[in-house]
């Protein structure tokens, strides 16, 4: 019996071991690369010469490597409600999620000049692992004052996540960011949003160094796992 | 009204012209890296007292110790306060000298031709611009035109005076630039050439009056380039430094160009929607002087143009066969086409037969003279900071102004003040003319490289470094953007989170973010 007893307790040791690592090890093996496909690019490298006053950092020459998400991450902004902190100038905000994020007339929505935000509802809070954003790739503009939160209070009053924010002298009033500028190009600005859970994405924009002092935006995206 | 005080009253009132272009708002030109180095070496001498000859680098002293009385009579003692147009108004009173100096050699050239000549360096657009300008190249040039001036004064009347004030300008041009032997060779070379017949002066005197001249032109040299003797070697350095610029006669990337530079350079330079830059006036009128000088007899102002014509030729070859070329020497060719050109328009006032044809090449001298003046006006004070301006020469941008801007913006909201640390991290030797707009700051450092501790409240860094200081700053700095320096150089600026904080705080409290 005794001895029974001891083989009985030494054999329900790996069944412990595997029932403690299987979960993680089955989490580790359960990614997959983000499911983003990029728009063709409409020109060729970035300017040599940065422009004056801003912060961009130096585009690296190569293509951006492709994260890895959890298994199951897909792009759940597609087709979402989007509202503005103004009605647009030219456009319709539904661009914003319809997928097309092409440089090309017609893609992109535009809202008045200085500071304004859109804002995505993705309908139930979701863990988000990245999001995409694409403001206007058609030449290798930069955007100024680029933030993006996250939240799931509709007014973004209570539990706001910042996960990007290059406002550097705080004129959004959003706090100082520390993040840098960069230039537009057909990869769109992707941020990691480290798992966050959250309904709404809100991106705030105060022009470019564009030829006009329009915000514009061609797509959004946002990378998570559906609400179950 | 005799002729003579006509004359002089005619060279006052074109000094006083020549003076409307060059004096007003001198700080109207963002300074150029030269200018800044010799901004700084200025504010060596003027803190120190003391100057030390640099034989690879910076020229001679005239431009520093010609800048100190004014520093003095305005009492400048912080070189913070120094501004752009204390560096330059002695550049362009030299301007203005040179210009009364060609009055000395009335009797070469007559008084017509002198005062035509006068006409045209107070016109031309290349001495307007380089007239406002703190290097040595205007300086050379008033000190030529002086030297020749005193020549020929001697030569009409062998004074002793005369022989020793042309020694001392002889002197000047050494102690200004190292180029100064080329005039001083082409001027050699043409005498030699062209000798006078031989005058009622014994050639003992004549041999006393060379030897002084000389001993004029080394003691004065000698005086300036030693910093009044406190610097011995420095004749030995001035002397070995000519094996320095020869070597760097060959020229780099930045200052190479093709023999014909010059030539075109104010000969046709068109412009993108701008003026087409030309002082084709002055070499239109150089030519005829030329043509006139080979035709007129060896007498009188026939040798003085031929001479004048051998010491332009010899000039225009030795700096257009020089690859290292940059656009102020062609002030030192264009000193003599343009009396050359005081020649020319003499003739074509005097010579024909015909007065209607005299009439109507003065009417054209006269469209030619605005065109001159107009142009002038254009370069130095519309296009004076514009890169389509082809006597600017790898000019700082405008953006730079913000290096100062932003230094004297933080430097409030740090404990420090005007001692706050700043560091400038560049990948060659090339960060001039940043310390310029850093004067006034008491602890500025600069590094070819990043230096193990890279750490100050501000820094200006070379892109190169971007990586290398995200990985060591980015925990504690701001990268707070980009300013331009020269046309596709920029500079990084980090600043310290805290002193950022700290700024962007008060600066809300004076306005409020102008959110939604």
């Amino acid at each position: 019996m005794q001895k029974r007893y001891a083989f009985g307790v030494w054999s329900a040791v790996p069944i412990i071991l595997a029932a403690a690592c299987g979960p993680a090890a089955a989490r580790q093996e359960a990614t997959i690369p983000l499911p983003l496909k990029l728009p063709r690019p409409v020109f060729a490298g970035t300017p040599k010469e940065v422009p004056a006053g801003t912060t961009v950092e130096k585009p690296s020459g190569k293509p951006r490597p492709i994260p890895q998400v959890p298994a199951g991450t897909i792009n759940l902004a597609l087709k979402k409600k989007v509202t503005a902190s103004k009605a647009p100038f030219g456009g319709s905000l539904e661009l914003i999620t319809d997928g097309n994020k092409e440089a090309r007339e017609g893609t992109a929505v535009e809202l008045q000049p200085r500071l304004q935000w859109v804002q995505v509802d993705l309908g139930a809070s979701c863990e988000l692992h990245y999001v995409v954003f694409w403001h206007f790739h058609m030449e290798p503009v930069v955007y100024h004052d680029v933030i993006v939160q996250l939240s799931n209070d509709p007014d973004f009053i209570d539990g706001v996540t910042t996960i990007f924010n290059n406002d550097q002298d705080n004129t959004a009033g959003l706090g100082i960011g520390k993040d840098r500028e960069y230039f537009e190009t057909s990869e769109g600005k992707l941020v990691a949003a480290k798992g966050i859970k959250a309904r709404y994405a809100r991106f705030y924009s105060r022009g470019s160094t564009y030829n006009d002092p329009l915000n514009r935006y061609t797509e959004i995206e946002i990378y998570g796992l559906p609400a179950r | 009204m005799s002729r003579t005080a006509l004359f002089v009253v005619a060279v006052l009132v074109i000094a006083l012209g020549a003076s409307a272009l060059r004096l007003p708002d001198l700080g109207n030109r963002i300074v150029h890296a030269d200018e800044s180095v010799h901004a700084v070496k200025l504010w060596e001498l003027r803190s120190t007292g003391r100057y030390r000859y640099d034989p690879d680098e910076f020229h001679g002293p005239t431009l520093y110790y010609a800048a100190l009385p004014a520093l003095s009579a305005q009492g400048r003692s912080d070189f913070g306060a120094l501004t752009e147009s204390d560096c330059r108004l002695p550049v362009a009173l030299a301007g203005v000298g040179m210009i009364l100096l060609v009055a000395l050699l009335a009797p070469a050239i007559g008084r017509r031709a002198a005062l035509l000549t006068m006409l045209l360096l107070g016109l031309s657009p290349a001495f307007v611009f380089y007239s406002r300008y703190y290097i040595q190249e205007t300086f050379l040039v008033a000190f030529t035109a002086g030297a020749l001036g005193c020549f020929v004064q001697w030569a009409r009347a062998p004074r002793l005076g005369w022989a020793m004030l042309g020694g001392a300008f002889a002197g000047l041009m050494l102690a200004s630039k190292e180029t100064a032997i080329l005039s001083l060779g082409a001027w050699g070379a043409a005498v030699l050439l062209f000798r006078s017949p031989s005058g009622p002066t014994p050639r003992r005197v004549l041999r006393i009056h060379a030897g002084l001249a000389m001993a004029a032109c080394c003691l004065t040299a000698a005086a300036l380039l030693t910093g009044f003797g406190s610097n011995v070697q420095a004749v030995v350095d001035y002397v070995r430094s000519y094996g320095h610029w020869l070597v760097r006669a060959h020229g780099s990337d930045l200052h190479r160009q093709p023999w014909s530079y010059y030539c075109t350079l104010v000969g046709w330079r068109p412009s993108t929607r701008g003026p087409v830059w030309t002082e084709g006036a002055i070499l239109l009128l150089g030519c005829i002087g030329g043509i006139v000088s080979l035709r007129r007899p060896r007498e009188a102002r026939g040798l003085f143009g031929r001479r004048l014509l051998v010491f332009t030729a010899i000039q225009l070859a030795a700096y257009s066969v020089t690859p290292y070329k940059t656009p102020w020497c062609v002030l030192n060719p264009l000193l003599g086409v343009a009396l050359l050109g005081g020649l020319g328009g003499d003739a074509l006032l005097t010579m024909p037969r015909r007065l209607g044809i005299r009439y109507a090449a003065g009417l054209l001298m006269v469209v030619g003279g605005i065109h001159l003046g107009w142009l002038a006006q254009r370069t130095s004070f519309v296009y004076q900071n514009d890169p389509r301006n082809p006597y600017l020469h790898s000019p700082t941008v405008p953006d730079a102004l913000e290096f100062r801007r932003r230094a004297m913006a933080l430097a409030p909201f740090h404990p420090d003040r005007m001692r706050m640390v700043i560091k400038v991290f560049w990948n060659d030797a090339y960060y001039w003319p940043i310390p310029w707009y850093l004067r006034g700051f008491d602890n500025v450092g600069y590094w070819q490289g990043v230096p193990a501790d890279a750490d100050a409240p501000l820094i200006f860094a070379s892109p190169e470094y971007d990586e290398e200081l995200t990985r060591r700053l980015d925990a504690t700095h701001l990268m707070n953007g980009y300013i331009g320096l020269r046309r596709g150089t920029v500079a990084m600026v980090w600043v310290r989170m805290d002193l950022w904080t700290r700024y962007v705080e008060s600066r809300r409290r004076a306005s409020p973010a102008d959110g939604l």
